[in-house]
């Protein structure tokens, strides 16, 4: 069977269709259904994971001779005699670790331990439509491609991949796309440069430019008089605003979510707003331009979700209430669609509903719900359709036409034509990448 | 436990914004009694404040603000409730130590939900966990990064202290202090006339611990700058 797309994302001009499935990248024409670029990440970790070990040895060993040396510095400047008690404590220690200096050894899961799936984790198009942005879990490396449409073999050019220190969980570009921000699963924000270099392969010693005690969610990048701002999710209901570049200046943070956030949205039409989701109940409306009363709205989508919720929604059994029906809901994505001004496009975490939200005078209000027949995965929008990949067998697209807000039959030709297209196949349902990350964000703190 | 993992999501009580936050319970002394309301707002922050020694001695010091420790370990920070408790009951006539309060949570992860822009006027990073280990480094509790949220909590000329006897974090903390374009090295002359330092040199336990063994210790202050960067 065909593997589902883990994200799609369309281009400004709505004609490409760019996918991630697996450790897979693939461009397809919306109109044909033709694959027009692929790319395929084949680092492996192993050898990062022992350059990374061997550094650690290193430093520990230049700490310990600093260390010894100065003692004998000490000892010296005392004029004391090295006392007969001392070295044969010295020599216990060395022969302990001993076996710290040989090979560097790769730490391998034991049995029972979850398996480990690197794939594609963000796709994104720059503002201008010129690159593709991604992540890899492999390396922790952000790969910037630019679209080479001259290109008929591979249209996907790598031009620049940049390995960081820790995974990196979400990224955004500049105003003028000249930078990449990225965000970490540590909580710290980096940032690279979109040049025109080769690609490398090298382990970056540079320093976040800001950063949280907490996973990142998203990043994004808003703008306020000429003055750009960062902004950042976590895992402990932060939103922190930070100027941009001087991001050692922090505006002020957005308090009101009582769980992860999971999603920030700018939107096109209004750049103060910001829309913010996660793990609460509510998607929140916030003006962050002002210095306090941030909060417009919140909007409580647990009454619309609720006919939508499935048994994927139950809680873990280890936190599970006395009558075994807790429900939890996140929400996974928030969209713009350019067609359509001061409407949203929201996804509830595997269902199979788009949400498209009303925002009127500051306030959020349900404008329709498109119910399809299958479990939405990932949701990009282009002038006149959202696109929504999804959970299903012959056909992995669906189309939602944003003139009649209703699911739109006009592409199923082309789409049936990306999903043959699509190489990646898996022989059965067992060897399924998460579809659904997002709900694992959740605390469940226990001490 | 000598160590807590700031990363991992303990159990902590902390409010959803510093607007939310009670004080009251914690300084009752200065509850107004007419609104009901503090009279003032906690201005002081010993971050990881271990057995509590350095506020002990802060209290008579400043009786005119109000002194936080934050500690992320349960245990410590039930004995140093219990230590200010005995404190108060002590010096009941005298009304001392009301000034003085502890709570446990994860300062590096929820200092923004105590305390709002520009609140604080000295923070003390006091024999901090020094995380040997190159991967634990974020774990220490001055890093570029959090320099910045400390920068927000602080007001202009607002100073943190910090001390250690462990060199290699002292050199680390001076060279992320001194790369940080919201904060300026204190010289010589400030660290022999204030107040603080004398009493951070020799009040904690920590401390007093080096002292016995006739470690070093290592301080430095610095001032937070205005918002405008450094040319």
């Amino acid at each position: 069977m065909k593997h589902p797309f883990q994200i799609v994302a369309v281009n400004n001009a709505g004609d490409l269709l760019c996918t991630a499935t697996k450790n897979h990248i693939q461009v397809f024409k919306i109109s044909s259904g033709e694959r027009i670029g692929q790319w395929t990440d084949e680092a492996d970790n192993t050898e990062s994971i022992k350059e990374k070990i061997l550094k650690e040895q290193e430093r520990q060993k230049i700490l310990k001779q600093q260390e010894l040396e100065e003692k004998a510095a000490k000892a010296a400047e005392e004029g004391t005699p090295e006392s007969s008690e001392e070295p044969p404590k010295k020599k216990k220690k060395k022969s302990k670790n001993k076996n710290n200096d040989g090979e560097p050894k790769i730490p391998t899961p034991g049995p029972g331990a979850p398996t480990i799936y690197n794939y594609i984790r963000t796709l994104k198009f720059s503002r201008n439509g010129k690159y593709l942005i991604g992540t890899t879990d492999s390396d922790k490396s952000v790969v910037i491609f630019e679209i080479d449409l001259s290109n008929n073999e591979n249209i996907l050019k790598l031009i620049k991949r940049q390995p960081f220190p820790k995974r990196p969980s979400s990224i955004t570009t500049s105003y003028d796309d000249s930078e990449i921000l990225l965000g970490d699963k540590f909580g710290d924000v980096y940032s690279t440069k979109v040049d025109t270099q080769e690609a490398r392969v090298v382990n970056s010693e540079a320093e976040p430019i800001l950063g949280h005690v907490s996973m990142l969610t998203d990043v994004l990048i808003g703008k306020k008089n000429d003055e750009q701002f960062i902004f950042t999710a976590d895992r402990d209901e932060h939103i922190k605003i930070s100027k941009f570049p001087q991001s050692f200046i922090v505006k002020h943070w957005l308090f009101g979510h009582e769980q992860f956030v999971s999603k920030l949205l700018i939107p096109s039409w209004n750049e103060d707003l910001l829309i913010s989701g996660g793990g609460d109940d509510y998607i929140f409306l916030w003006d962050w331009s002002k210095e306090s009363n941030q909060l417009l709205d919140k909007f409580n989508i647990s009454e619309i979700v609720e006919p939508y919720i499935n048994e994927s929604h139950l809680a873990p059994s280890r936190f599970q209430n006395e009558n075994n029906d807790l429900q939890e809901t996140c929400i996974s994505d928030i969209i713009t669609i350019p067609g359509l001004p001061n409407i949203i496009a929201v996804l509830v975490e595997a269902t199979n509903v788009v949400f498209l939200l009303k925002l009127e005078s500051n306030k959020i209000s349900l404008d329709k719900i498109i119910e399809l027949d299958s479990k939405i995965i990932s949701i990009t929008s282009s002038n006149n359709q959202i696109i929504a990949s999804v959970e299903s067998e012959d056909n992995l697209l669906r189309s939602i036409d944003i003139n009649t807000k209703t699911v739109s039959n006009e592409l199923s030709e082309s789409f049936k034509k990306i999903t043959e297209n699509s190489f990646v196949e898996i022989p059965s349902k067992d060897e399924l990448y998460p579809l659904y990350p997002v709900f694992q964000l959740r605390k469940r703190s226990e001490h | 436990r000598a160590h807590s993992n700031p990363f991992s999501d303990h159990k902590l009580e902390y409010p959803r914004s510093p607007d939310q936050m009670n004080w009251s319970k914690f300084y009752p002394k200065f509850v107004d009694e007419t609104t009901g309301k503090l009279s003032k707002q906690v201005t002081i922050a010993d971050i990881g404040c271990g057995y509590g020694g350095l506020m002990i001695d802060l209290s008579p010091a400043f009786p005119n603000n109000l002194i936080l420790g934050m500690e992320i370990r349960v245990q410590v920070t039930n004995f140093v409730e219990d230590r200010i408790i005995a404190l108060r009951q002590q010096h009941f006539k005298e009304d001392k130590f009301q000034n003085i309060n502890v709570l446990r949570g994860n300062a590096m992860k929820f200092l923004p939900n105590f305390f709002q822009k520009s609140q604080l006027e000295k923070m003390f990073f006091c024999f901090p966990d020094p995380h040997f280990k190159q991967r634990k480094h974020k774990a220490r509790i001055i890093t570029n990064t959090l320099l910045s949220e400390y920068a927000y909590v602080l007001k202009e000329g607002g100073i943190i202290y910090t001390i250690t006897d462990v060199k290699d974090l002292h050199d680390w903390m001076v060279k992320h202090l001194d790369e940080h374009p919201l904060f300026e090295r204190l010289d010589e002359n400030f660290e022999k006339n204030d107040e603080c330092v004398k009493i951070m040199f020799n009040s904690t336990e920590e401390g007093k611990k080096v002292e016995r063994n006739k470690g070093d210790k290592f301080f430095k202050c610095y001032k937070r700058l205005p918002d405008h960067p450094k040319l």
